[in-house]
């Protein structure tokens, strides 16, 4: 009996729960086996230690609470709670202020703030498409000192009527501590259209430790709930949601200002503050709107929240929104949406998923796949009687194959000797760039190699006809030779995103250079999202035995972006000679 | 009192009798909702939904009702209802501060070091996984008890109990084989 043979047993017997017969089966085993006597030590001494989450510190008494619900007598709990992230966002708030103070009483005349309440209520059923643009600012301080800005832009176009929005954002996020601003790297920009019921979001750039790509059109369906309140002529229809925000809001004219060259009435609306989230300490908020004196239309609005959350962190909200294309607003779908890929909201991987679902998965994620950006890196080690070398390659590869054009930048670090017959199977230290592209490849060698000279570019003959099969058709192949592979099925990841691990055991020689009959330890593993089956990365290694030496070999490869690479080459580079002849061979002077 | 003598009384319109069962439960449901969560304000509203919920489905049924097994059945819908809004707010995030706003209501200032290595651990296993080892290494339940909370075979809580722990070792020992 093999120890993965009782591996279901065994956890079922550290915790007690087997009947007479396997659990005499097990023991049995135990009495021979000491891995798994380890491995049961093991699990009985770190499963323990779960037992101690059972201490809670003075859990608060809800049944007062739950009783006077019961009895109806006590407050629901407010639905909209554990959405207070998405509630202190924009376009719910956009949209509160819109069905407020949207279409006064027609007239250039001094007006009550009951008579723009009444209003509002009564007039907001004429408002059905516009667009607004913001700059939302968040300046957040923690309890270290240590202070995150983050502003966004974003342009909204709503079309209340057919119920359709369309959200195009850029966020930046600066941090700094004690003065000093430290970069960082969590720019993105998303589009997001709501349509139906369904949320389609596209990343432009890429979004650190998201598990959506950038290049892909993803969607998912919303709950019924949640997407009321994107749909905002629900919103003027449900006065929950206004009541829960502006549970009879102090709204004062202030006077009037222009605006974008338009006198306005600028009104002051301070909401009530005490219907809002536990979790949050609000300091304040105010909202002010501009309205244009002639059409009665919002012109300007300015959101403030400042508020402290558990923990003590202080966040600083602050919106300022323009608006126009008034009731002129039309949103096209693009065509892509009709490929997105589902992420179903109450996902959670099958228990049991067969190869071949796998498999359908990846190719139909690799549906209208049209470039790529590929990180790698490569080590390969050599051994022989004439000498030890090795080498490290680290590369990217932005493979354009819609416009034709591959950039590579590859570094390469080789030390140790060879004899000079084995050195053709490692390249030499260099930084080297290529411009692959259909008439001409261009390179650049940060070191001088023969006649190339060092930061250089020089144009080579070109692709003349297809691109580098290993370029333009990684992906298409390794999807090709997942059908026709042998393999077997794990679990991994790549960063914080579930993967199936493929672990390809027959069908990959093409994959591989040299010759299969030299090869020998050969792993070649394929990293696939559970959520969208697309796959994340390749990792390969194997080591062949030739001409007395041993060529040890692991590359590494993921896929950091899915379409939206665009290759653009320098006008310099474009502009790069051929080569310099090498010169002639020197005739011995005659002795 | 007997359940079957509480449940009788409820349907016969006797509301507080089931303070007793509020009273019985709230702290292992909040305790339980909690560990599923990660966040104590939410486990409280929502082992306050249980309740309200557990109480109105016994009037809406005359069947025999496992009380516990209930209760935990349909504490472990509303979390998984959490989930999803979790994540189709993340998926239509607006701000840079939503993670913030879930990260500070993870009540972390009561937890230990050797406490928060191990929530921190549970928290990468799978929810359907976590539920399961929860429920058994925290809540004491047998497999059997799993399973009838959940609605599910003991094969699968047995399944889902040994890959959890393969997955909680892997996240508690510092990464999976596979992990990239």
């Amino acid at each position: 009996m093999k120890c993965k043979d009782i591996e279901l047993l065994l956890s079922a017997y550290a915790d007690d729960e087997l009947a007479q017969t396997q659990r005499e089966f097990v023991e049995t085993h135990l009495k021979t086996c000491i891995d798994c006597q380890a491995l049961l030590a093991e699990q009985k001494r770190i499963f323990a230690r779960l037992a101690g989450l059972r201490d809670l510190p003075s859990v608060p008494d809800i049944k007062a609470k739950t009783m006077a619900r019961i009895k109806g007598d006590g407050e629901p709990n407010n639905p909209w709670r554990l959405w207070r992230p998405a509630l202190a966002a924009i376009p719910l708030t956009l949209a509160l202020v819109i069905a407020l103070i949207w279409n006064l009483p027609s007239g250039n005349k001094p007006i009550t703030s009951g008579e723009l309440v009444a209003a509002v209520l009564q007039n907001s059923a004429s408002l059905t498409s516009y667009r607004s643009d913001g700059v939302i600012t968040f300046t957040s301080v923690g309890t270290d000192g240590r202070q995150a800005i983050t502003e966004t832009t974003i342009v909204n176009l709503v079309d209340i009527q057919d119920q359709v929005s369309h959200t195009d954002q850029t966020t930046k996020r600066t941090t700094s501590i004690g003065g000093m601003t430290i970069p960082d790297e969590t720019s993105a920009r998303t589009e997001t259209y709501y349509v139906n019921g369904w949320a389609y979001k596209y990343i432009h750039t890429s979004e650190p430790n998201s598990p959506y790509l950038p290049g892909v059109w993803y969607k998912m369906e919303m709950p019924p709930e949640l997407w009321a309140t994107f749909s905002f002529s629900e919103i003027k229809e449900n006065q929950n949601l206004i009541d829960y925000f502006f549970d009879d809001p102090q709204v004062t004219i202030l006077g009037t200002e222009t605006v974008n060259g338009m006198p306005c009435y600028k009104v002051d609306i301070q909401p009530d503050l005490e219907t809002t989230d536990e979790n949050v300490s609000l300091n304040g908020m105010s909202i002010t709107g501009w309205i244009d004196q002639d059409s009665f239309g919002l012109v300007k609005s300015e959101i403030k929240v400042n508020y402290t959350l558990t923990g003590g962190k202080v966040v600083d909200q602050r919106g300022v929104y323009t608006f126009s294309q008034v009731n002129e607003t039309e949103i096209v779908l693009p065509a892509a949406l009709a490929d997105a890929i589902e992420i179903p909201s109450n996902y959670t991987p099958p228990e049991t998923i067969s190869l071949e679902e796998i498999l359908e998965g990846v190719k139909r994620a690799a549906v209208a796949l049209d470039s790529l950006k590929i990180e790698m890196s490569a080590n390969t080690i050599i051994t022989s009687s004439g000498g030890n070398a090795s080498s490290t390659v680290n590369a990217t590869l932005q493979a354009d194959a819609d416009n034709q054009r591959y950039y590579l930048i590859q570094d390469v670090t080789t030390i140790g000797s060879l004899p000079l017959t084995s050195s053709f199977f490692l390249l030499p230290t260099d930084r080297t760039e290529f411009y692959f592209l259909q008439e001409a490849t261009y390179e650049r060698h940060k070191y001088s190699v023969g006649n190339l000279v060092a930061g250089v570019w020089y144009r080579q003959p070109g692709m003349n006809e297809a691109p580098p099969p290993a370029l333009a058709s990684f992906y298409p192949i390794l999807v090709e030779m997942l059908e026709t592979a042998s393999i077997g099925l794990g679990s991994g990841g790549v960063n914080d995103v579930e993967c199936y691990s493929l672990n390809v055991t027959g069908g990959y020689l093409s994959f591989i250079p040299g010759d299969p009959s030299t090869l020998s330890k050969v792993s070649f593993n394929v990293l696939v999202d559970k959520r969208t089956f697309q796959i994340l990365a390749v990792n390969v290694r194997f080591t062949s035995t030739q001409g007395g030496m041993t060529i040890e070999v692991n590359q590494f490869a993921r896929i950091s972006q899915f379409n939206a690479v665009t290759v653009t080459v320098p006008p310099e580079v474009l502009s790069a000679l051929p080569p310099p002849s090498p010169p002639p061979p020197t005739t011995p002077p005659a002795s | 009192m007997e359940e079957a003598t509480v449940i009788s009384l409820i349907r016969a319109g006797r509301v507080d009798a089931f303070s007793g069962v509020v009273e019985e439960y709230q702290q292992p449901i909040i305790r339980y909702l909690y560990r599923l969560t990660g966040d104590f304000v939410t486990a409280q509203d929502l082992a306050q939904d249980t309740f309200v919920q557990a109480y109105q489905s016994i009037l809406k049924t005359n069947s025999d009702i496992q009380l516990k097994a209930w209760l935990y059945k349909i504490a472990t819908n509303n979390a998984r209802q959490v989930f999803r809004r979790r994540k189709v707010l993340g998926f239509i995030s607006f701000d840079g501060h939503k993670e913030d706003a879930v990260i500070a209501v993870d009540d972390t200032s009561v937890q230990t070091g050797e406490n928060m290595a191990v929530l921190a651990a549970l928290k990468k296993v799978p929810l359907e996984q976590r539920e399961c080892l929860v429920l058994h290494f925290v809540e004491g339940f047998k497999y059997r008890e799993i399973g009838a909370a959940l609605g599910i075979s003991e094969d699968a809580v047995r399944m889902r109990i040994t890959r959890g722990k393969q997955a909680f070792l892997g996240s508690y020992k510092g990464g999976d084989s596979n992990e990239v």
